[in-house]
This record gives C-alpha cells, structure tokens and sequence, in this order.
C-alpha cells in the first residue's frame, strides 16, 4: 500500500540512488583497504583479544 | 601465544609499565541483573504462552496478555539481555583497551539507573500506562531517563577508549561503538511524542508515518541492540573460549561495515519496496537478499574459529551455546532476507512464523550468547571454575531442547495459520470464514511452545543455581590488578603502524564524532522518504477525527495492549477483504497518533469492525468472549463494566491532539466533556434496549463506541 503514495513523493529515488552508491564506494573502500593492509597488522590485531592474558597480574 | 608475541616485533615495549586494576565489580553486578531478569522474563513469558491455550491464566487485569507481553519483551531484551550486554562489554572494554573504566560513578549510575529503567517498566506496563509502539512500549518519563543513563554508557566507553594503553581499536569495540551511537539516535527519534500527563503521550506522527518510523526504529533496534553487540561479544569472548584468534580479521572488517551500511539503509527496504518503481523493487530485495552475505560473514567467521578445535567444543558446554547461538543467528537471518519477499511475506505477515522467527534468534543466539559469556566471566572474576559441569551441560541441552519445542511448533501454526487464511471451497467462499476456527486448530501447538519455554527457562533456573553457587563458594577480585606499557603522548610508530591507522586510531573523539555524521547521513537518507509521506497521503474527505469519547476508547485499546493480537490492516488480497471488508487506505490513518496497525493475528483484525455487531454483541463479548464466540482464547474484560471511565484528561488530550494538526476546533476542546458524556449516554440507552444495563460513565462504554466507529468513515463517503 505504500505505493500509492511513496510514488507520488517527488525525486524520492535520489535518496535511495545516493545510499546505493555511498554504500558501494564504501564498500569498495573497505575493500582495497583490506586487500592491500600489512599480513602482520591483521595478524597482530586478531591475537588482541589472547595477548590481554600477560596483562593480568 | 607469549611467545609469538616474544618473537615478533609487534611485542610492546617493555618499557613505562603501568599498574592499574580492573573493575569486576560491576561487571558481576550487571553480570547479576541479567540472570535475575532472565528468569522474570523467561516466566512472564511462559504465563503469556499459557495464556494463549488457557485462557483462565489471565489473572486480573493487571496480568491480561495485551498489557504483560509488553513486560516480556522489554523485560528479556532490556533487562536479561541488555544487562548481559553491558556485563560483556564492560569486561572486555577495559582488557581490551588495557584500561579500568573511565569512572568508577558512571558505571554506577549507569547500573542503578538501568535498573531503575527495568522496575520503572515493571510497574508501568502491568499498570496499562504504554506507548503500544512494539519494543518501545515505555511512556515518555522512563523514555528519557534511558536516553540519559544510554548517554552515561557511552561517556563511560568513549572515556575508556580514550584512556587506553592499547594504540589499537580491535574489532569488538567498533561493534560496541556501533551499538552506542545508532541505538541513541533510534530511541530519540522513534520516541518523539507530546505528553498528556505523566503517564500518557501521544506519538508525534500519525498512521502511516508513525508505522514507517516504528518499524525503521523496529528493524534496526534489533540490528543494533540484539545484533552488532553480539557480534562484538563473539569476536571477544569465542576466540578467549577457543584459545584461538579469530578465523579472518579482514572477513570481521569487511562485515562489519557491509552490516552496519546495509542494516541502517537498506533495513526498512523490505517495508518499503513495494512503494517504488520496479528497479527500485528490485533494488530494494536486492539490498535485503544482500544482508546474508555480512550476516552470514559473521557466522562463518564465528564457526571456522573453530576449526581444528571441535574436541574442545564436545568438552566445553560453553562452546556448544555459542555454537547453537551461531547456527541460529545464520538461521534467522537466512530467513529475515526471505520473509521480506512480497510472496513469501503475504502467507507469513501476522502469523505465528514470525515469532518463531524471532525466537530463533532470541533465545538462540541472544540468550545462548548471554550465558555463555556469564560462563566464561563468572569463573574468571571469581578465581575458580564454575561450582557445577554438570549442571552446565545440563543447562545447554535444555535449552537447546526448548529452542526446538519453541520454534518447531510455531512454524507449523505459522504455516497452518497463513494457509488455512487463504484458502477458498471450491465455490469461491471462505473455507474457514470463522476466524476462531484456525485459531482453535493451532492450539496444540500453542501448547508444545509453552513447553519449549518451560525446557529453557528450567535450564535458566539451573543456570542461575549454578552462577549463585559460584559466586557463594568463590571470591570475587572486585579490583583485579594489572599492568601495561602506558601509551606514549607523542605517536611513535610501532609494528604495524602506518599513517592511516594513526590518523583514524589515535583520535577516538574525532571518531566518535565522525561515526555519528556517518550514522546520521545514513538515517537521513532513510528517513526523509518517511517524512516527505506526510503531504502526499491521499486524504480521504470523509475521514474526520475521533470523537472525545471514541478517543477515550482508543486509549483504552491501547491501555489493554489489543494491539498485540489484533490488527487494523486489511491487506488488499481477496481472502481478506473477502474476511474484513475493504482493504484499509493510507488515508483513513491521518488522525491516528499513534497508529495501530499491529503485527500479528491472534484474533481477527479488527479494522472494518465498527457496526459490525450491536453494541450489545461487544458488551457481552467483552464480559466474556467465549459467551460470543465459543472456545475463544480472548482474556475476559469484566472490569470495563466495572470501572469508571478517567475523563480528566480528556480536553488535554483534545487539545494535545489538536497540537499535533488533528483538526479540532476550541469549540470541540471546550466541549470535550460534555460531548463525550452526551455520546456515551446514548450508547448506553441503545444498551438498555437490549436490557443490559450499565452506567453510561463506565469504561466499557467508550471502547464499544470506538469499536464500532473502526473503519465506518469510509463508509460513510460511499
């Protein structure tokens, strides 16, 4: 039922055409990011949440 | 895991170590709530289950199903997961960040005031004082008192953050982050409203809009209060539970901003893509079939941790929960992107799939997440293993077991239910033209839920004598210390340090800054449609706004929470209007602060319900449905008949409507007393006709009179 009147809303696609292509360039983003990021920088960050233990007295 | 560390450069320097504790103490309180309200909201929600087979469990009306589903919901996602949540957090925020909390006091407000929040809600939804907007039933007074203890929860993270001594932001803390700030803007915005008194207000939007606001709110509270949480508590809690880093750091990444971006633009899609033109339908499934991929990212990033290591799982009744909340977390949303198809969503829309569906990943992948972290903290803080194995393996079979007693029966209903609707003889009638009649044939069903819900909470309740027995036998280190390289005022490069990671890391207050212009953006590319709707409903003439009385009526509807089990929303396909009458138009809703479209149909909808039936019929129906409908799991409502009507409110709540662009005239606010009186007076004679009689000044009045003006307007245009 929200056809009826979604359609009616002037230009309501420029807001869904922009979410579409901010998510995609982000994505993309984040993307090239991860493919050209230091092994041992991810390796490093993985082992964050074990190597807390030798903080512990 | 030392000597990797050792034997890397990325080891700290051992250098300017600080000492420090961390706080145990709140963490175990928050730890406390949780298991507490768990097993409150774990009963409250057997008795409703109960309810629905046993019609006599509703004891008195501050204990009807419309007011204490309310109590369930909020109690079990606010209370024993939102406590849970905050424990979780709390405990790996400061070993994550290598940090105690930022202040000892806001974590003490925010724990009491949290609770407080929980027994504000205990009080008042029994008591019918309720918004009816699902999950955000509260009024207006709790509504801002959880914006400012929401606020302190984030002041006490960001301080943390900022007084780290590890450079680096893992994983879990973006999701925390997440969690903060678009939770925050949510709960604002979807509670907007205009106070009548202390304990009433009314929505600031109205019929449509208040529905696409709601379930925009609706859709991405569950994203991120029961989601992007979890997601930050498994990528901590598994890979400590495991002794194992985390399958792939880059998938965490990658799925954290794909889940993030596509959660907050493209969730209410499946509400909305039926409004656009074809390439923004198919846009629209596009977007929701695409949530798989950074859900299921999460899942499979949660279960390949765990590769190589399923001995430990077969021995480790925490890693079983974990790996049952997992599976369920992919089941439920290979499901969601599924139930938002138009087809699939016409059989399941109103049913009881959708509770079985948001079950799966209640009890499974919230509620097993919970505990297991309780598991896994408990025994740390209190320097001993957990009192009882036993109990723990125990604990996890029963409540796997009241997963599938819960959810296995709700399907078949779902599937029963949405059929038995549709379908037609071979004449071209109704088949099953009695609504009542495919309600009583998924009674059993009703039943085996209820015993799913007994299985879990019993394993709650072992669980709970298992945390308490720890706790009695233990100690807890409420100030457990610790030490750690302070991190250096001028950035010098270390390891794997790089420009970029500087630039983003090294400045959390910049971050938190830019991560809500981020959320912002995103929510207003959402939300402007919803609000662009507003001058483009078609307005239908003879729509006019509710008569005093009928308001009054409506209040109470909304008092006695009808709405869970009646809709007001007559989709347009044959086999409703075939049922109910003319499907319902946007416009007939302009008036209605707030809408009631509800979301599920226990009973019929009631939408086209005015001048159905005499007054008479209501009456009766209301004293005791089953003297109407024979067999109906309808809570008696004697105390209608009994109670006397509050007018005092009334002209305020004419004039707060009037506020809100409802077209009131001063003459209808000034009058608003005796008009409602002369109406009721006249519904009363018409019940007299009938002999039944009943002071016109009584509650009962003033729903029949807004029952039976439901849907007539359009009538009246005809």
């Amino acid at each position: 039922m929200f056809r009826q009147f979604l359609d009616k809303v002037q230009g309501v696609d420029i807001p869904m055409i922009t979410s579409l292509l901010i998510f995609f360039i982000f994505f993309l983003l984040v993307g090239t990011y991860l493919f050209i990021v230091d092994k041992k920088h991810l390796n490093y960050m993985s082992h964050l949440p074990l190597n807390e233990d030798q903080n512990t007295i | 895991m030392t000597a990797f560390l050792e034997n890397t450069p990325l080891a700290a320097p051992k250098t300017n170590i600080e000492h420090f504790e961390y706080d145990n103490k709140i963490v175990r309180n928050f730890a406390l709530a949780s298991i507490i309200f768990a097993i409150v909201g774990l009963l409250v929600g057997l008795l409703i289950a109960t309810q629905l087979f046993w019609p006599a469990a509703n004891v008195t009306q501050y204990f009807t199903f419309g007011r204490i589903r309310a109590l369930h919901t909020n109690a079990v996602i606010f209370a024993f997961v939102g406590n849970a949540i905050f424990a979780g957090i709390y405990y790996s925020l400061q070993r994550l960040c290598k940090a105690r909390l930022y202040s000892d006091l806001l974590s003490k407000i925010h724990f009491w005031g949290w609770q407080a929040i929980i027994v504000a809600a205990a009080i008042s939804l029994p008591l019918g004082m309720s918004t009816s907007k699902e999950y955000a039933e509260l009024e207006w007074p709790i509504d801002i008192g959880i914006t400012v203890i929401w606020i302190i929860f984030g002041i006490n993270m960001f301080g943390t953050i900022i007084k780290r001594r590890e450079r680096h932001l893992y994983v879990a803390i973006w999701f925390y982050i997440a969690t903060f700030i678009t939770v925050a803007m949510l709960h604002v915005v979807n509670s907007l409203a205009i106070p009548v008194s202390l304990t009433k207000s009314y929505s600031l939007y109205a019929g449509v809009q208040d529905a696409l606001v709601q379930w925009w709110y609706g859709h991405n509270a569950v994203a991120f209060f029961l989601t992007t949480p979890f997601l930050g508590l498994m990528y901590y809690y598994l890979p400590k539970m495991a002794n194992r880093p985390i399958y792939s750091y880059k998938l965490s990444i990658l799925h954290f901003w794909s889940l993030i971006f596509l959660y907050i633009w493209a969730g209410p899609h499946h509400l909305l893509y039926t409004s656009l033109p074809d390439w923004a339908q198919s846009l629209g499934v596009v977007f929701s079939v695409m949530l798989i991929a950074p859900s299921w990212g999460g899942m499979i990033n949660g279960l390949l941790t765990l590769r190589g290591a399923w001995d430990k799982v077969r021995e480790d009744p925490r890693l079983k929960m974990m790996v049952v909340g997992i599976t369920a977390y992919g089941m439920a949303t290979f499901e969601g992107p599924l139930l938002s198809f138009k087809n699939i969503n016409a059989i399941a829309h109103y049913t009881d799939w959708i509770p079985a569906h948001v079950h799966v990943g209640a009890l499974g992948w919230n509620g097993f997440l919970s505990f297991a972290v309780m598991y896994y903290i408990i025994p740390k803080m209190y320097g001993r293993e957990m009192f009882s194995k036993k109990l723990l393996n125990a604990h996890f079979w029963l409540g796997t077991l009241g997963i599938l007693f819960w959810a296995v029966p709700m399907y078949i209903s779902g599937f029963t239910q949405g059929m038995m609707w549709k379908e037609f003889t071979a004449e071209g009638n109704l088949k099953y033209a009695s609504f009542l009649e495919t309600t009583l044939q998924v009674i059993p069903m009703y039943m085996l839920r209820a015993l799913g819900g007994l299985f879990y909470l019993s394993g709650a309740l072992l669980g709970a004598y298992n945390i308490f027995k720890t706790m009695l036998v233990g100690r807890l280190i409420a100030n457990e210390p610790a030490q750690a390289p302070a991190m250096e005022k001028v950035f010098v490069p270390q390891g794997t340090d790089t420009y970029w990671h500087r630039w983003v890391e090294r400045r959390p207050l910049q971050l938190l800054f830019w991560s809500f212009v981020v959320v912002i953006i995103g929510g207003a590319i959402e939300i402007i449609p919803t609000f662009m709707i507003k001058s483009n409903i078609p307005t239908i003439a003879a729509v006019l706004p509710y008569t005093p009385l009928e308001l009054e009526g409506r209040d109470l509807y909304i008092r006695e929470g009808c709405v869970s089990c009646h809709s007001q929303m007559i989709r347009p396909f044959r086999s409703e209007t075939e049922r109910y009458g003319e499907y319902s138009k946007a416009g007939e809703f302009v008036y209605d602060h707030p809408f009631l479209w509800g979301s599920k149909r226990t009973g019929p909808d009631l939408h086209r319900e005015g001048g159905k039936y005499p007054d008479s019929w209501h009456y009766q129906h209301m004293r005791d449905p089953t003297s109407m409908s024979p067999g109906s799991i309808m809570p008696p409502y004697e105390f209608l008949i009994e109670q006397k009507l509050n007018t005092e409110s009334t002209k305020d709540k004419i004039r707060a409507m009037k506020t809100l662009g409802v077209p009131y005239d001063d003459y209808a606010v000034n009058h608003a007393e005796s008009d409602l009186a002369d109406q009721a007076k006249g519904i009363a004679e018409n019940l007299a006709k009938e002999n039944i009689k009943v002071k016109s000044d009584r509650e009962i009045i003033a729903l029949i009179a807004y029952l039976q003006r439901l849907g007539t307007d359009i009538k009246k245009g005809q």
